[in-house]
């Protein structure tokens, strides 16, 4: 019934338009080349392109130098715990529906203490984009081993090299059952990060998006020197994320349909070169708000009443 | 059968216990409901065993349940030791005899099928068994349970106990058609042939009794007009949450809380809210602030090891100022501990379980009837003055059944929607009040409100900051809030006179116990009384003036405190228990405690047995030096 | 109107109105509920209020009244302004649903033949009261969202009327239906329905007619009549939702429903049963009347496509050779007076059946009848000759379902052009492949028998030398005998003796 109101409110009656400058909150405090910066600016520009009210956004993230995020983007932010911000996102979405959910972590944040609510979310299916921005160290803490830091390189709780291979979080993902959505992207491709967010954006269903971003300061050698000598192909479907021929000259176009889970898992578990844009799509998918909800009813105050006392009726003696 | 006698009394306490699987628990809630319909005082405890299927035939599959009925009609407590022992089978028995919950001269019926079973083992150890109990001064009526059931039904697993319930009713003169009605709808999902046959048994059960029991009780209840209800605490705290306009319950499984979720699971839907079983015990109360955080206080469920697991969270609550309400179901700790067992030992993790400063709003349901209201009190303070509120209640509360009155519905304030007005240009998420702290918080919806919010130290506008001035004043304004709620907070009310030699102290389920010792001390001309406390944090004002009228003041608790006689035990080392150790910190006054961890509620008669010690120490010491003022005692 | 058509246009009139009196119903609910809240803010924190809220466990612990003190006032009430605003919006709200409940069985219709000034002042009025629904439900939202702006949205509303709705909700708008209905001479109804459906008012004109027979002038052409047709008016107006079908066809009350949500102006054309004609027979007369194209059933929805083909879908196309006018038009009464016996003096010579005589021209068809050769009871084949006036609607009909084919695009002089051009590519690709394909057969033939004989010859040796058969090699063997040229065909792998 709602959205028949609502359709019914055209743009020249109820909506403003937004600038970018709506979205834009204070000058963020990030190192000097840090990804941090250009994924804020895609969000940005999602936010005014699909003209959001900022009032109607609601960005949550764990601990973490891109956990920082909510703090420069004019919306509602809750800069929350190490590891936690799945589930606060959860608690967003089933109270609040209306609300656009954007969530962001880091690659230790989301894959290391935030395990278990990165893969539960997945499965629940809520409604949101969910950024992982995955500079493949601990960076806030200065330059621990992460789960997917790569086999051999040195941290300072690493000093002779890690021990173990890196976690590949995008087989992972696709391995979870009920995944709607799995892209991923890497912030010195810009043009491929702001289509990458977009198409998040449209999509209806929990979001996972992997940012491929180095740190400068820490770790300024990762995907070779920030994308300079780092092997990536290009997923390229219809619907999926554009190869434009600036792209192709960081690497080769590969045919690839995002609504096959099998084809989706097998190209999510080839890491070198790693694959870029939309691995997997299922639009169709409920939500787990929607699931609840669609089972609540929502009774009067008189009714609600009446319930309760027939309720109160079976323990009656 | 001839020379029968009906005795008449004020109270008794009856157990049934059989083998896990065999119904006693059925049984036991009929008999409850029947003596409930008659307008008995009633409380029941569950009595379970902590595996789902242990061996049968041994003390650890006794289940079933312990009613203490009365002939008033405000029963407070589970009483004493029992009088009856209606068992189905000598190893039943024998754990009641263990718990070391029965009466010495208690009467006691058991199936007679174990006198002359197949297995020799059983027969040895019944008659050992009774052997036993009639040493001990009880009287046995063995009862042909067994073969009396196996005349209407095959499975006699699923018959005795209605049988049973028949003895019950005729033990305890009850009306015959109110029990059959009990029956039916108890039974009412099952066929009607199940349900037939159900009572076919209790009357069958109830003819046997009147005809064979020489012995038989009357209870008379008082006669009232309130509508009572009578339910568990788990129960009342479900539909409590409903009622207080709750719309999530965010949890995951533990013993004893999970039931409260059951019940809420089974009718929140139709009330427009929903519980979300989360991946694990930190997830859930993360998605109950994330709710709390877009303007719908959500509600989490727990015991011990979860609000262990919780407490990062609790952190982020009180530092965004979100409010919040988390149950806490105590067990017995620490660790895994006593799942299915009564404590009180998570008084001071609530507390200051959380890292750093963490203010927050203790408060504790005392009876079943408070499980249901609590949750109104604790969604408002929560939202009212943004903060955590921790809802203590207990294993014995959770599975015990009280009658209460039956709530009035309808005068439940309407729910609210979430407040998506436009909040004036530059308003801040803390606009703090700089006297009490209070402030109103930013809705995400809400235009011109938009902001962050951070575990961070921030400042009134929400942005981190570092600095050592900001640090404590934003420091100050969270603790300040306390105050202000504290300022609200009457001074408790004594049970009892206002000055003697005794005080006691206790908060929880022990109330009843407490209350009722008290009374029975009372009666016998000696000086105590009692104070009950509702809040924990806050504490409410005037503690100070009250203790001081008593020549001793004594905690009561369900929790460990080193006893003084041990050894190694001083003065210097010896551990308090934790309200005790609470009211030494806050009050400064010289407060002992009768801290025990027995895994199940206090009787009357052991706080009875404390207070004589107390005040008998009290005269001891008083003999050895006659001491000066006890005030000026506490002075120097 | 009749009670079949009438049924399911009173159902969507319900439906509609349903939709807007829940809407209403929830716009009040949402803004009873900001004024509860702004209560709230206002006396929420007075003891009488907290005592409610905190139950009894609060209010025995706590002293009501020092909580009040403490907590201070609520800085969020709403302005008295937006108070005001929000009451009278409210009430504006109550006052509509009444509109909307509406408990009456049928629905209103306008007939066609009232004065036209008064159809279109009706329609306006209907327009714009249902106009009013909509501009409060969308106050309504703006007041809910904390949107409504006074200066900009005070006077918009003001001036708010029919001509602001968006298609959702004209779609949603109970429709203001006119009845027409459509006799032998269709000229001044189309042209009434023509004017009003110019006005660009969402009217919807429900034509019915229970009988195909159309009269023309005696001195119209019988070639090419230029009367009206009211199957053309898609081509005539673009803009308008255009339906033909019978309540007969499968799919129509869909068919109904899509029209008569279209947020356009709409004409729908409908072939009814006859007074007396039941179910069955009506069914029948529709099924034949489709078959013989004398009623084609289908549909324009402007709003499908920006192309006018896509927007044009043709239900049924029967077989040509099935059933033609004539015959249809022989079996139906309204049609009786169009029959009659050959003159006397008529020479059989002249008697040229209508298929044929339609395909002469003027002057050839001079002296000629058209007829229709029939079996009379006894099973004698008899002739019957057409009235100028059927034939003149038979070759009217066939032009017709010529042109509707034609804007369907399904059969026009560039479609035939291409189709014919693919199958021509077509068969020479098949022909090339089929010759292709045989040769290779025939070389596979060959190769199999030159192996067979090889291997015979190879046991033979084998035989009568002793030389062990596996290290004679069958391929060289092959290829020494000259028979290349069978590329990507291998040695059948089961030959006997290779063991």
């Amino acid at each position: 019934m709602t959205s028949i109101i609502e359709e019914c409110l055209d743009e020249g009656c109820a909506m403003r338009t937004h600038s970018l400058e709506d979205y834009e909150s204070e000058v963020p405090r990030w190192c000097k080349g840090c990804g941090d910066h250009g994924v804020l600016a895609a969000l940005q520009r999602v936010l005014r392109k699909n003209n959001m009210d900022p009032e109607n956004v609601v960005s949550v993230s764990g601990i973490g130098c891109s956990s920082r995020l909510p703090h420069y983007l004019k919306t509602y932010g809750f800069h929350g715990i190490h590891g936690r911000a799945l589930p606060i996102s959860t608690g967003v979405r089933l109270a609040r529906p209306d609300l656009k959910l954007i969530a962001t972590m880091g690659d230790g944040d989301c894959f290391s203490i935030g395990g278990n609510h990165w893969l539960h979310a997945i499965r629940y299916n809520i409604d949101g984009l969910v950024l992982v921005l995955d500079n493949e160290v601990y960076a806030l803490t200065k330059m621990q081993v992460s789960p997917t830091t790569p086999d051999g390189w040195k941290t300072n709780t690493t000093p002779h090299g890690t021990y173990l291979q890196p976690m590949n979080p995008l087989s992972i993902v696709a391995g979870m059952t009920n995944v709607s959505f799995i892209a991923q992207t890497a912030t010195w491709l810009p043009s491929h990060l702001d289509a990458t967010i977009e198409k998040a954006w449209d999509h209806k269903g929990l979001s996972f998006v992997r940012i491929l971003q180095r740190c400068p300061v820490f770790m300024p050698q990762a995907f070779g020197e920030g994308g300079l000598n780092y092997p990536v192909i290009f997923l390229e479907n219809e619907g999926g994320i554009p190869v434009t021929s600036g792209l192709l000259k960081r690497g080769p176009a590969q045919p690839h349909d995002h609504l096959d889970i099998n084809e989706a898992q097998r190209v999510a578990s080839t890491v070198d070169p790693a694959p870029m844009g939309l691995l997997y799509q299922n639009p169709d998918l409920p939500t787990y708000e929607e699931v609840r909800a669609e089972r609540c009813q929502r009774p009067d105050h008189q009714t609600f009443i009446k319930r309760l006392d027939r309720v109160l009726d079976r323990y009656a003696v | 059968m001839t020379r029968q006698s009906v005795a008449r009394l004020s109270e008794h306490i009856v157990e049934i216990v059989s083998d896990a699987g065999e119904g006693a628990q059925k049984a036991a809630v009929s008999f409850a409901q029947v003596c409930a319909k008659a307008g008995n005082g009633l409380w029941t405890v569950e009595i379970i065993p902590s595996e789902i299927q242990p061996p049968p035939h041994t003390t650890g599959s006794a289940s079933g349940n312990r009613i203490r009925l009365a002939e008033r009609e405000n029963v407070s407590n589970a009483g004493d030791l029992a009088n009856v022992v209606f068992a189905f089978n000598e190893m039943a028995l024998l754990s009641r005899l263990e718990a070391g919950s029965v009466a010495e001269d208690a009467l006691f019926l058991i199936d007679d099928q174990w006198a002359s079973h197949d297995i020799e083992a059983h027969r040895r150890s019944y008659a050992e068994v009774l052997e036993r109990v009639r040493a001990r001064g009880g009287t046995v009526i063995e009862v042909p349970l067994e073969k009396e059931t196996r005349r209407h039904v095959d499975d006699t697993r699923r018959g005795k106990n209605m049988f049973a319930l028949g003895m019950l009713c005729a033990l305890y003169s009850k009306d015959r058609a109110t029990m059959k009605a009990v029956v039916r709808d108890v039974f009412k999902k099952k066929t009607r042939e199940v349900v037939d046959t159900a009572v076919r048994l209790a009357e069958n059960g109830f003819s046997y009794g009147l005809e064979n029991l020489e012995t038989r009780f009357e209870i008379p209840a008082l006669p009232s007009d309130l509508q009572k209800v009578a339910m568990n605490g788990n129960t009342a705290l479900a539909l409590g949450a409903v009622a207080a306009g709750f719309e999530l319950c965010s949890m995951y499984p533990i013993t004893p809380a999970t039931s409260a979720s059951h019940a809420l699971s089974e009718i929140f839907e139709e009330f427009g809210g929903f519980v979300h079983q989360a991946e694990d015990e930190i997830a859930a109360i993360g998605v109950a602030l994330g709710a709390s955080y877009v303007g719908k206080t959500a509600l989490t469920i727990t015991s011990g090891p979860g609000m262990a697991l919780k407490t990062e969270f609790q952190g982020l609550a009180v530092m965004t100022e979100t409010p919040l309400v988390i149950v806490d179901v105590q067990r017995g700790g620490p660790s895994t501990g006593l799942p299915t067992k009564i404590e009180q030992g998570d008084l001071l993790h609530a507390l200051y379980g959380a890292p750093g400063d963490a203010p927050k709003v203790v408060m504790a349901a005392s009876t079943i009837e408070e499980c249901y209201y609590i949750l109104s009190t604790a969604r408002r303070i929560a939202e009212d003055f943004r903060m955590l509120v921790i809802v203590l209640s207990d294993a014995n509360l959770a599975t015990g059944q009280q009658l209460f009155q039956r709530p009035d519905v309808s005068n439940i304030p309407r729910r609210l929607p979430v407040d998506l007005s436009p909040v004036p240009e530059g308003a801040l998420p803390y606009d703090w009040d700089p006297v009490t702290g209070l402030s109103q918080p930013l809705i995400p919806g809400q235009p011109g409100g938009m902001g962050v919010i951070t575990s961070l130290n921030h400042d009134r506008n929400g942005k981190a900051c570092y600095d050592s001035e900001r640090n404590q004043r934003a420091h100050t304004m969270r603790s300040r809030k306390l105050a202000a709620l504290q300022k609200s907070l009457r001074k408790p009310e004594i049970n009892g006179d206002r000055e003697g030699a005794l005080l006691l102290v206790g908060w929880g389920s022990t109330r009843g116990a407490i209350e009722e010792a008290v009374e029975r001390a009372r009666s016998g001309g000696l000086k105590v009384s009692s104070l009950h406390l509702t809040f924990l944090s806050p504490l409410p004002p005037g503690l100070k003036d009250i203790f001081r009228a008593f020549e001793r003041v004594v905690t009561v608790e369900l929790n460990y405190s080193d006893d003084p006689g041990d050894p190694l035990i001083t003065d210097e080392n010896r551990r308090y228990g934790q309200l005790a150790w609470l009211l030494r910190a806050t009050t400064l006054v010289e407060v002992d405690c009768y801290a025990q961890v027995p895994g199940r509620p206090f009787m009357p008669a052991e706080i009875y047995g404390t207070i004589r010690e107390h005040l008998a120490a009290g005269r001891e010491a008083l003999k050895e030096e006659p001491a000066p003022e006890p005030e000026e005692v506490r002075k120097s | 109107m009749n009670a079949q058509l009438l049924k399911p246009v009173t159902d969507l009139w319900h439906h509609h109105l349903g939709i807007l009196d829940e809407a209403l119903d929830e716009s009040i609910r949402s803004l009873n509920n900001l004024l509860r809240l702004d209560e709230h803010h206002r006396h929420g924190r007075e003891a009488g209020h907290l005592k409610e809220a905190l139950g009894p466990f609060g209010s025995t612990s706590m002293d009501l009244s020092s909580l009040s003190e403490v907590l201070g006032k609520s800085s969020r009430s709403m302005s008295g302004e937006r108070r005001q605003r929000i009451r009278g919006l409210l009430q504006r709200l109550s006052g509509l649903r009444e509109i909307c409940v509406d408990n009456s069985p049928t629905v209103p219709v306008a007939q066609l033949d009232q004065d036209e000034e008064e159809i279109r002042r009706e329609a306006e009025a209907h327009l714009n009261r249902m106009a009013r629904v909509f501009a409060s439900l969308r106050a309504a939202q703006l007041e809910i969202r904390s949107k409504y702006e006074a200066e900009e949205h005070d006077s918009f509303f003001e001036a708010f009327d029919w001509r602001q709705l968006n298609a959702t909700e004209l779609s949603l708008c109970p429709p203001y239906i006119i009845h027409a209905v459509i006799g032998e001479h269709q000229a001044p109804a189309l042209l009434k329905i023509l004017s009003l459906l110019e006005s660009r008012k969402p009217v919807k004109i429900i034509a019915t007619r229970d009988a195909l027979r159309k009269s023309y002038s005696p001195n119209c052409d019988t070639g090419v009549p230029s009367s009206l047709s009211l199957e053309m008016l898609p081509v005539a107006m673009r803009a308008v939702f255009f339906l033909q079908t019978s309540s007969a066809l499968e799919g129509f009350n869909e068919q109904l429903f899509e029209a008569l949500t279209s947020p356009r102006p709409t004409l729908v054309s409908l072939l009814q049963p006859k007074e007396d004609e039941n179910t069955e027979a009506f069914e029948m007369r529709t099924e034949r009347a489709l078959r013989a194209r004398a009623f084609p059933a289908f549909r324009y929805n402007p709003d499908c496509d920006s192309g006018f083909v896509s927007c044009f879908e043709i239900f049924a196309h029967p077989d040509p050779e099935d059933l033609d006018f004539a015959r249809f038009a022989l079996n139906e009464s309204e049609f009786k007076d169009d029959f009659s016996a050959p003159p006397g003096n008529c020479h059989p010579r002249d008697l040229v059946p209508v298929t044929e005589y339609l395909s002469l021209n003027r002057r050839q068809r001079s002296g000629k009848h058209p007829c229709l050769f029939i079996e009379d009871r006894e099973g004698q084949t008899i002739s019957t000759i057409l009235s100028p006036s059927l034939v003149t609607q038979f070759s009217d009909l066939l032009h017709l379902w010529k042109t509707l084919q034609e804007l369907a695009g399904r059969d026009n002089p560039h479609v035939r052009q291409s189709r014919d051009a693919l199958k021509a590519e077509m068969d020479v690709q098949k022909k090339a492949l089929l010759e292709d394909q045989q040769e290779k057969l025939e070389a596979d033939q060959k190769h199999r028998e030159e192996v067979a004989v090889a291997v015979a010859v190879k046991r033979i040796v084998s035989t009568f030398t002793g030389i062990n058969p596996a290290s004679i090699d069958l391929q060289s063997m092959l290829s020494r005998q000259g028979s290349a040229g069978n590329d990507g065909l291998e040695v059948p792998p089961h030959l006997p003796g290779d063991h």
